[in-house]
């Protein structure tokens, strides 16, 4: 069961990433925060902070630095309209896969 | 959260670079490029001091950031980090691997090469004491000596004298004058020196006087410091290398590098002072010059060693990039 749920988050990690920026553009703490509201996907640093750099170099993210009060300038990542296609994409694909597999659970066709 | 700037100590900020190089080998293992690297480096730096202001440390200590990095994922994560590539097939490793239940630690061989250096102090002060006192006693019982003769060479004088005199006076008949005495050079014929004192050591002891439980225990003492230098030296070459490859798990790379580096440099600053002592006496026949100047190149050539050796070791494992 835990072998199958981590894959699970491991396969909607990009697409939660995409949906906490979203709302608008964020540093990597503050989307692990966000990430950190939804219940059940306790998903990490070590696993996000990856993502945001494979998503920023294949360009769909965006990446400004702006100084921080805490320390080192903080990263902040935004969607771009790349970025913005893909999630709408993902988000689609997300729903027609859930209402299939709630349709599948409940004995109903899609 | 708070604003509050964050200025880790220096151990902090040692700590927290130990745990950022460990991220960064793995990221040089798994191939990922160096921009990326930087990146996620950068992200974890700044989570990590905002946790550190969260807690109202404006100043953090080692022990903070070791609170701080008990809640984050440990180094190896990171190797299975980044997602897959769109249309990839997914890794059958879990996404959020379970914490490290245990925290990171001082490099235990570095502690112990640090315990074993002393010893070899501990061992040379009584050899030197005792060589002192051996020279001491040797220069005592020459001057003993040389006191004796001169003693007996003058009471063999006056008698010679005396001898003389009483051949020379008038009405002495042949056969009646004294044999002079003829000096001898051994002090060790019983006549008690012209001072006083009685030599009370026999022949051939030469001063050797330590308690025979002291010598056994310098016997045990003396393989210890006799070997400190070189166990120092390689328990400091042996942390060094486990800290490299603990991703994290080991720090002190400070301590490891002294322990490395302590009796090798010992060695060279004292050729390289000897050098120079030598060379000055030659020169101008100015020991002490020479061996000041000596002692500036010396000083001068541990400060570059221990730098350029520090860079290196500090340095991410394969970071060829």
């Amino acid at each position: 069961m835990r072998s199958w749920v981590s894959q699970l988050r491991k396969g909607l990690v990009e697409l939660c990433v995409l949906g906490a920026l979203d709302d608008g553009e964020a540093y990597g703490y503050e989307i692990l925060q966000r990430l950190a509201r939804a219940d059940n996907l306790a998903i990490t640093e070590s696993t996000v902070y990856p993502i945001l750099a494979r998503l920023a170099k294949e360009g769909v993210l965006a990446v400004r630095v702006s100084p921080s009060p805490s320390g080192p300038p903080r990263r902040y990542y935004h969607l771009t309209d790349t970025g913005r296609a893909r999630l709408g994409e993902m988000h689609r694909y997300w729903r027609h896969l859930t209402a299939a597999v709630d349709g599948l659970l409940s004995g109903e066709k899609p | 959260m708070t604003s509050e700037p964050v200025n880790p100590s220096p151990e902090a900020r040692e700590r927290m670079d130990a745990y950022l190089d460990a991220i960064e080998r793995v990221l040089v293992a798994a191939d990922m490029p160096r921009a990326e690297r930087k990146g996620i480096a950068d992200d974890v730096e700044a989570q990590i001091l905002e946790m550190l202001a969260a807690r109202g440390c404006a100043t953090p200590s080692v022990e903070d950031v070791e609170t701080v990095l008990s809640d984050l994922d440990p180094p190896e994560a990171y190797a299975e980090g980044g997602g897959a590539p769109p249309g990839a097939p997914a890794a059958a490793s879990p996404a959020a691997p379970p914490r490290r239940s245990a925290r990171p630690h001082f490099s235990r061989a570095a502690i112990v090469g640090a315990c074993w250096a002393p010893v070899a102090l501990i061992l040379i002060v009584p050899l030197l004491m005792h060589a002192g006192y051996r020279a001491v006693a040797h220069e005592r019982e020459k001057a003993l000596r040389a006191a004796r003769c001169e003693a007996r060479n003058k009471r063999a004088f006056a008698q010679a004298q005396a001898a003389e005199e009483e051949r020379t006076r008038p009405g002495t008949q042949p056969g009646e004058e004294t044999t002079p005495e003829t000096p001898r050079d051994d002090p060790f014929d019983g006549t008690p020196p012209p001072d006083g004192t009685v030599h009370a050591e026999a022949r051939g002891s030469s001063g050797n006087a330590i308690a025979i439980w002291a010598v056994l225990l310098m016997v045990p003492l003396g393989l210890v410091g006799l070997s400190a230098p070189f166990g120092t030296t390689i328990l400091g070459i042996v942390a060094i290398s486990h800290i490299r490859r603990s991703a994290g798990r080991i720090y002190g790379m400070g301590l490891a590098l002294f322990d490395a580096l302590l009796f090798p440099l010992i060695v060279l600053d004292g050729l390289m002072v000897l050098c120079a002592a030598l060379l000055g006496t030659g020169v101008d026949g100015s020991l002490v010059w020479g061996m000041v100047v000596g002692l500036v190149f010396a000083v001068v050539a541990d400060v570059v060693i221990v730098r350029l050796l520090w860079r290196r070791v500090s340095a991410p494992a394969g970071d060829a990039r």
